[in-house]
């Protein structure tokens, strides 16, 4: 019943939006802008974008001000906002775009600011800035010809010891390829996943940020700076080179614990590049690297499983 | 500010994070074999490495524990939740690549499974909804 109660007036603003759309609005950017330049206003923006519509009363409780005042705001927003018989508000398809703009343009300012706080303020280094490879991080956005042949060097390192020790790596995730094959072939075949897997992840990375965040700028960026979620999966061949030389009977099960571990790390990194290339926060990064990574365990469950 | 929509987003990660570790929980006890549970797999001594049996008992709690952390109390530490849920779900896929490598033709026919990858599902809403939730300025 209720979502009946809900979806009814939603197919009403659809209709004064279509009115609106066959009449466009004239507003100019001073508007546009003075629209949003109250705190209350943009308060009134968040309920309406966040709940999809929203009734004065609602409007009252959670901005906790007088009638006059938020009926004086609706008015200054009457471009953005559009009331239907029912009393409810909704959002016009200006006040959509002006709803993302705000969301997206108060995480990147938040985001910026705290880069200008640390840079003055917080100079102090901790293992938690060590782990996130901070500084080469700035290194790679600053310098894009350079690190464009580090990044290349890290992948073909990369490519070279899972080549030697016979693993194919798919993303993060790393798998044993069967041994009995001509090796030579198996070689280059490892050494070729790792390029065909950065390229699959640039591209996937821009197409979901594309569509979750609305964001295509600074893409350019991912081809060198997504080599860094890559260094961890290094470090580990380059231990498990080591270890399989030294100790060659040690428990498979230790390698992947450790595995594990740092594959966490390279999705942490990988979280970390998307919020510094797309300036936006961690948590959204981390939405994005975590839904890479269900995409590629459901590929590495269709490539291990002898039954298929 | 926190508006009624953001409320429903938390809430609703708050629910799908706790429905997910309960089902991790419980698929350890269901049959898995026409015999065992997986708890019981991990109590077979002839079984090697049996210690990956008891990642969907583990990977449950941790759940449960960073849900209750990043949601109800609000720690200032909830990054390192967050990087605990990250870690569990790695422990899970590793759990499911193993045993799918060893017996994935049978699975299908017993509970555990299911449970498991409904548990994952759940997983995945719950981490979308409450990411997506604190990520959104207040």
């Amino acid at each position: 019943m209720e979502d009946k109660k809900n979806k009814k007036p939603k197919s009403n603003s659809n209709k004064f939006k279509k009115h609106i759309s066959d009449n466009p609005l004239e507003i100019t950017e001073d508007q546009f802008y003075i629209s949003l330049g109250h705190d209350i206003r943009r308060k009134i923006l968040k309920i309406i974008g966040d709940n999809g519509f929203s009734s004065f009363s609602a409007f009252k409780k959670q901005i906790q001000s007088s009638t006059g005042t938020i009926y004086h705001h609706l008015d200054v927003m009457k471009e953005l906002i559009i009331q239907d018989k029912k009393k409810k508000y909704y959002l016009t398809h200006l006040g959509e775009h002006a709803y993302q703009i705000l969301n997206n343009n108060i995480e990147s300012i938040e985001i910026v600011s705290k880069k200008d706080e640390k840079t003055e303020f917080n100079k102090e280094d901790s293992l938690y800035h060590y782990l996130l490879f901070k500084k080469l991080f700035e290194y790679f956005s600053t310098e894009t010809k350079k690190s464009i042949i580090i990044s290349f060097g890290i992948l073909l390192t990369i490519g070279i010891l899972s080549g030697i020790n016979n693993l194919q790596i798919f993303l993060f995730f790393i798998r044993q390829v069967q041994i009995g094959e001509p090796l030579p072939y198996y070689f280059i075949i490892d050494l070729f996943t790792i390029f065909i897997s950065y390229f699959i992840l640039i591209c996937t990375t821009e197409i979901l940020s594309y569509f979750i965040f609305n964001n295509h700028n600074n893409w350019e960026k991912f081809l060198n700076i997504l080599s860094i979620p890559y260094l961890p999966i290094l470090i580990y061949l380059v231990l498990y080179t080591i270890f399989n030389l030294i100790f060659p009977t040690l428990d498979p099960l230790i390698f992947d614990i450790i595995l594990l571990l740092f594959q966490v790390w390279s999705m942490i990194l990988l979280a970390k590049a998307i919020s510094t290339v797309k300036i936006v926060k961690f948590e959204r990064g981390l939405l994005l690297a975590i839904l890479i990574d269900y995409g590629t365990f459901m590929i590495m469950l269709i490539l291990n499983n002898p039954f298929r | 500010m926190i508006t009624d929509g953001k409320k429903k987003k938390q809430f609703l990660g708050l629910i799908f994070l706790h429905i997910s570790g309960i089902l991790c929980i419980i698929s350890e006890f269901v049959l898995w074999t026409n015999e065992f549970s997986i708890f019981q797999l991990f109590r077979l001594e002839e079984i090697t490495n049996n210690l990956i049996y008891l990642i969907p008992l583990v990977g449950g709690f941790g759940i449960l524990i960073s849900a209750v952390n990043i949601t109800i109390f609000r720690r200032k530490t909830y990054k390192f939740w967050y990087v605990l849920l990250v870690i569990i779900l790695n422990l899970l896929f590793y759990f499911l690549l193993e045993v799918f490598s060893n017996q994935g033709a049978y699975l299908w026919k017993y509970l555990g499974i299911y449970m498991i990858v409904s548990a994952l599902m759940f997983l995945l809403f719950g981490i979308l909804f409450q990411f997506s939730t604190s990520a959104e300025n207040y």
